[in-house]
């Protein structure tokens, strides 16, 4: 299973060709692919996200796998933000969630637009250059 | 194990052999909870497969059609960072 990051569909609002490429490539397979429950918390958190797009999200979310954010997935995070910190990097909370689900859920992948998530130890990790 | 026969009608035919029915016999009943004729199993899990390439062209063709949201997604970047 690959779980695709936050930042993923970030990139993919915003246009950016490497993103939006590679999403497309992933949505060949939308039952091999999860989110964790905090990017759709990302996502729908935003106060003027436009129609289609949360048509389009919604629609992702319905596809895909979404990864509940428990407790096991939760201390699984904060350990990766704790072995980040010791190595000088930090781990945001909502990246150290989206890791920790990925983990306990024993992902393949993550892909990500996000730099932060290349410091990660113990997770296969694709970062997609903006572009 | 098995052959494959086109009839006149351009229908395709898919022989099975004993033991490779009762193996797909066995799956059915594994994913299924209940015993499924051969053919209902097989004609399942084709339904199942076709609605899940129907499902992913249908989104690949929303996102294609979908323009940029750089103001939409600059939001959701900035919150995201605000802890």
């Amino acid at each position: 299973m690959t779980l695709i990051d936050t930042s993923i569909l970030v990139d993919v609002q915003r246009g950016r060709h490497a993103a939006r490429q590679r999403l497309d490539e992933l949505l060949r397979r939308p039952e091999d692919l999860a989110v964790s429950a905090m990017t759709v918390l990302e996502v729908f958190a935003a106060p003027r996200l436009s129609a289609a797009w949360s048509r389009f999200f919604r629609s992702v979310f319905a596809a895909v796998e979404i990864l509940d954010l428990d407790a096991p997935a939760a201390e699984e995070g904060a350990r990766l933000a704790r072995d980040m910190a010791r190595r000088g990097h930090r781990l945001h909370s909502a990246d150290a969630a989206i890791a920790g689900c990925a983990v306990r859920a024993g992902a393949a992948l993550v892909v990500t637009a996000d730099a932060d998530f290349t410091e990660l130890r113990g997770l296969r990790v694709e970062y997609v250059q903006p572009s | 194990m098995q052959r494959m026969a086109a009839k006149k009608t351009g229908d395709l035919t898919i022989r099975l052999d004993r033991k490779t029915r009762a193996r797909i016999d066995r799956l059915a009943e594994r994913r299924l909870g209940r015993k499924r004729s051969t053919g209902t199993f097989l004609k399942m899990l084709a339904l199942s497969a076709l609605e899940r390439e129907e499902r992913a062209a249908g989104l690949r063709t929303m996102l294609r059609k979908l323009p940029p949201d750089p103001e939409g997604a600059e939001e959701i970047a900035r919150r995201r960072r605000e802890e």
